[in-house]
């Protein structure tokens, strides 16, 4: 009991020590107005988190460097064909693919004048057509792409 | 909060203020800056405050807040002589000294060595024994503003009050 009312009193007189050494510590004056804060109460500015800023900033980036390959490579990079083999009635053929002024592909089955031709109208940015007809001919065209190959499976009947 | 409240609300903890983050940084000048952030971010709030209590937490939970985003801060003022603000201080010795002026600067002096002690504490002790002794909170309470472990906050209080009571004993 003793102990404790001791305690209490060491600590009112320690409190009362450390009270007194603060006591001349003040803040200025001009910070207490209210005329000083009207004059710095700008409107807050947006904060953008660092990860968030930098996740913007990569895409901002990648996006840029997509447009440069696009126009780069006048759109090829949205269909990276890198081959193409062409079956007619289930058995490898011999063929041609050009691709058109316009962006279209021709395709030309055989080297003969009278050969089947098929004309795929493909936008730069369009998938490869999933079937056609043309001539009578059973096709199956299988495209590879850059790093794996991808069956398109054009078939007529 | 604005207005004749905001005012008085700035007069009473502008001081309080001060003295947390004098005790942080031990630098007048930061300390300035950091009433001045604490009480635009008052002017600019619209908490509700359910009582006194309420706001006077408020306010020194975001004193530390900021003082903690400061001292991360490029920009903040370092190297100021702490000896020199300490020399220039209007000590106040209380009115108990009002006639006899030798013995106000006695006081006013043997103050300043407290003052000086206090602010040679290590940092992890300063604040905690700040809210202790001035704000008069309670472990929990200083946990809770200090967003620690209370176990923590009693054993770093319990160092920090150990350091000081020798000094207390010396005056």
């Amino acid at each position: 009991m003793y102990d404790t009312e001791q305690n209490e009193q060491n600590r009112r007189r320690e409190q009362s020590l450390y009270r007194a050494a603060f006591a001349g510590v003040h803040a200025s004056e001009s910070l207490k107005r209210e005329d000083f804060y009207m004059k710095h109460n700008k409107p807050a500015r947006v904060r953008v988190g660092r990860l968030a800023f930098t996740c913007m900033l990569l895409a901002a980036l990648l996006c840029m460097m997509s447009m440069m390959a696009y126009a780069a490579t006048d759109g090829e990079t949205a269909n990276p064909v890198t081959a193409v083999r062409i079956y007619i009635d289930g058995q490898e053929a011999t063929g041609q693919l050009t691709k058109q002024a316009d962006g279209s592909y021709q395709l030309q089955s055989g080297e003969e004048a009278d050969s089947a031709q098929v004309e795929i109208e493909l936008a730069p940015d369009e998938a490869w057509p999933e079937d056609c007809t043309e001539g009578g001919l059973e096709f199956r065209i299988e495209t590879e792409t850059e790093g794996e190959s991808q069956d398109e499976g054009v078939d007529r009947t | 909060m604005k207005g004749a409240v905001f005012e008085a609300v700035a007069e009473r903890y502008a001081d309080r203020i001060y003295a947390i983050a004098l005790n942080y940084f031990k630098n007048p000048y930061d300390a300035d800056d950091i009433v001045q952030e604490v009480l635009l971010k008052l002017y600019r709030s619209d908490t509700k405050f359910e009582s006194e209590a309420h706001l006077k937490h408020w306010l020194l939970r975001v004193a530390v807040n900021q003082c903690k985003k400061i001292s991360l801060s490029a920009w903040r003022r370092r190297n100021i002589s702490l000896e020199g603000y300490l020399a220039g201080l209007q000590t106040e010795p209380g009115a108990e000294y009002a006639n006899d002026a030798a013995q106000a600067a006695e006081e006013a002096e043997r103050r300043n060595e407290i003052l000086r002690a206090i602010l040679k504490l290590p940092k992890k002790y300063r604040l905690i024994i700040h809210l202790y002794y001035y704000e008069d909170y309670d472990t929990k309470e200083i946990a809770g503003i200090l967003r620690m472990n209370e176990a923590t906050v009693r054993t770093r209080l319990a160092r920090g009050r150990k350091i000081l009571k020798e000094v207390f004993s010396d005056v």
